[in-house]
């Protein structure tokens, strides 16, 4: 670092350390906390709120605000998905499966306080990224071309699909049934309406967030409610503590470092988004879980993944906003209209003249993630708590903020009713143990596909599938395809034989009664104990 | 049972996909591009997972060990491992509630839809939670305390975030 730049650093750290920027940062964090809590309403909703305001505010206390707000609704958010099961914000969706299993299973205190340690964690690293990558990550940036991100997307999705489920096959067909879902609407290319049924509504295509929490969210509380338990349900009488999730995610680091890596790399690709970041370092972290069975269900790698990924991306994603004017997310697309309104050019200008304002940034994420994730785990005991509360308590308020957060979206009541027809979906697909991540994943990811691949089939013809990107990705798509399914055959039949050459069904009684696992499938947990 | 259900439900993707493929057909190739690319192998692979299926049903006629198919499937994945109470996680969740009790949540359930609908977001929203409340027997100050939250909740909605619910349709 030359003695300009680090004369920028510290300018940026001294505007950031004003008592006006430090109050409006907190608002900020506040204002970000309480709507990031609220479903459907996160860090987007929050910044096209507060952008009004900014009008009359300098650069760096309009950025403190907005870069403040997005840090502590993105953390809320999460915090949302582990405790409930609704995700605050669709970028969130991936910590449901295992967040929220760990809080089903009376460990809701330690998903918290991993969740917001690593949340923290990958905002430092997301922010340190993005005072030193610039200069280093512009080539790779702009070598990324349609097919490239094609073949990322693509990526994600069979890898998620194959890995998560635990089932390869269904989950390769719910990846697939959601990218085909998320078809519907007008084709953008040829302006062709895709399965609206005629429906003005549906023009703009199915919502994410109805579908989103109607997947994930409705099942769950109306399941609770039903058989009048709480969310950590018998689990609850054995609630830990937050300081071992913090501690978890301390030794797990490595993996904080992989997936902190992973989502800087996919902020900074414009386009791709949060939720992207996200489920791609979920399929990662859960790759390497140590007790395959808790995927989905409550792995601790499953919570890391996507908690270090939600706040790093943040920090990665500005790099191509101020660096080349290119959002790399909604939420950056609403910044460069906070860009705009101050006057400010994205581009060279931001990395010369207004660097100090640049550092502004890294420092205002850093200072806003610290002091939201302390103030999270002073208030975490209590939101622990919820885990408890019957849900029966829960299934009406929960509800109403469901309806309302389906409907606000894009203000149509359409869309309450497509939550209500996912919810049974999400019913079914649960009952029956059918995976509903890879399904969300196609659904999210697929609008993008098909963008990339339009333009790559456009430009390059077929010849886009022989370009070394795409052949590099393709293989580890075809790798996170094989071998997963291979391990799983290898590992049944190994369990498969040793449970035949296991003595008959009376002489096992006593093993079985000891603690021991029942030999088949579900079913087993039901049969009278009486009978041994 | 399940795995009729499985094979009913995979059936009924199944076909909503082909009708998607179908209609899919006549549009114009850009429009038509990645449902096809995507939607033939769904296809394929729906059909992939009714022979694992019935891979299954055989094997298990036979005691045999799970065959490969039906392990990437997912029909029958490890010898019922996954859904064993692993290290740490010796929580078993059985459905032990009667279709009566899912009958009067869903009722419930199109109630809270329709009252929102008729009376609009915050009076029917509100009245919706406390009359859950009283039918769920809550102690009078949990029904009162959270009626009152989501009133408040509303009043915020509606102040604060400037969200514009849709008129009742009452008046």
């Amino acid at each position: 670092m030359d003695g300009a730049t680090f004369q920028a650093l510290i300018e940026g750290l001294l505007s950031t350390l004003n008592v006006t920027t430090l109050l409006l940062m907190s608002a900020g964090i506040v204002a970000g906390f309480v709507i990031g809590i609220l479903p459907g309403l996160g860090g987007t909703a929050a910044l096209a709120l507060m952008l009004p305001f900014t009008f009359a505010m300098d650069p760096v206390s309009a950025f403190a605000l907005l870069l403040g707000m997005l840090a502590s609704s993105t953390t809320a958010s999460d915090l949302t998905s582990v405790v409930l099961g609704v995700p605050g914000d669709a970028v969130s969706t991936a910590l449901v499966l295992d967040g929220y299993g760990m809080s089903k299973r009376g460990q809701g205190g330690r998903a918290i306080g991993a969740v917001l340690t690593s949340s923290m964690l990958g905002a430092l690293a997301g922010a340190f990224v993005l005072a030193i990558a610039v200069p280093v990550v512009r080539p790779i940036v702009l070598a990324m071309g349609s097919p490239e991100l094609f073949a990322v997307t693509l990526l994600g999705i069979t890898t998620v699909g194959a890995v998560v489920s635990g089932a390869p096959i269904k989950g390769l067909i719910l990846a697939a049934f959601g990218v085909m879902l998320s078809t519907v609407g007008q084709d953008p290319q040829t302006g062709v309406m895709r399965y609206t049924f005629g429906e003005p509504e549906l023009w703009g295509g199915l919502g994410l967030v109805p579908v989103t929490i109607g997947m994930f969210a409705l099942p769950e509380i109306f399941d609770m409610a039903v058989r009048n338990t709480s969310v950590a349900g018998t689990a609850a009488d054995r609630i830990d503590s937050v300081m071992a999730g913090v501690r978890d995610t301390f030794r797990h680091w490595w993996l904080v470092l992989r997936s902190a890596v992973i989502a800087i790399f996919i902020g900074l690709l414009p386009g791709l988004g949060g939720s992207v970041a996200q489920w791609v370092s979920y399929g990662h972290a859960v790759q390497g879980a140590k007790d395959k069975d808790l995927v989905g269900k409550g792995a601790i790698e499953g919570v890391i993944g996507p908690g270090t990924a939600s706040n790093a991306k943040d920090g990665a994603s500005l790099i191509p906003t101020v660096a080349f004017g290119v959002p790399g997310s909604v939420s950056m697309a609403i910044l460069l209209g906070a860009f705009l309104i101050q006057g400010l050019v994205p581009g060279p200008s931001m990395l010369t003249t207004q660097l100090p304002l640049t550092f502004s940034f890294v420092w205002v994420l850093i200072f806003s993630n610290i002091v939201t994730v302390v103030l999270c785990l002073l208030v975490a005991r209590r939101l622990r708590a919820l885990t408890t509360v019957s849900g029966r308590v829960l299934f009406a308020p929960v509800m109403v903020l469901l309806l309302v957060a389906s409907f606000a979206e894009k203000r149509s009541f359409l869309d309450v009713l497509i939550m209500v027809g996912f919810g049974v979906l999400g019913w079914f697909m649960m009952k029956l143990d059918w995976p509903r991540a890879p399904f969300v994943l196609g659904f999210v990811l697929g609008g993008l596909a098909e963008r990339y691949l339009f333009i790559s089939v456009d430009r390059y013809g077929m010849g886009w599938v022989t370009r070394p990107g795409v052949i590099l990705l393709g293989g580890l798509t075809v790798l996170g395809l094989v071998v997963p399914i291979t391990l799983r055959i290898r590992a049944a039949r190994v369990r498969g034989a040793a449970e035949h050459q296991q003595p008959p069904e009376g002489e096992r009684a006593d093993a079985t009664d000891a603690g021991g696992p029942p030999a088949s499938g579900a079913g087993s947990s039901r049969e009278p104990r009486g009978s041994t | 049972m399940r795995g009729k259900a499985d094979v009913a439900f995979a059936a009924v993707l199944g076909l909503i996909g082909l009708l998607m493929v179908y209609e899919a057909w006549a549009w114009p190739f850009a429009a038509r591009m990645l449902p096809l690319a995507l939607g033939i192998p769904f296809l394929v692979l729906v059909v992939i997972l009714q022979i694992t299926f019935w891979i299954e049903v055989r094997s298990r006629g036979r005691g045999g060990v799970p065959d490969a198919a039906a392990v990437a499937a997912g029909s029958r994945d490890d010898g019922g491992a996954a859904r064993r109470p692993s290290q740490g996680a010796d929580v078993v969740v059985v459905d032990d509630a009667s279709p009566l009790a899912y009958a009067i949540h869903g009722a419930w359930f199109v109630a809270f839809t329709v009252l929102v609908w008729l009376l609009g977001f915050p009076l029917g929203g509100t009245l919706s939670v406390a009359a859950y409340l009283v039918y769920a027997r809550r102690p009078w100050p949990v029904v009162a305390l959270l009626t009152l939250m989501t009133a408040a909740f509303f009043w915020a909605a509606i102040a604060w975030l400037k969200i514009g619910f849709p008129d009742p349709l009452l008046w």
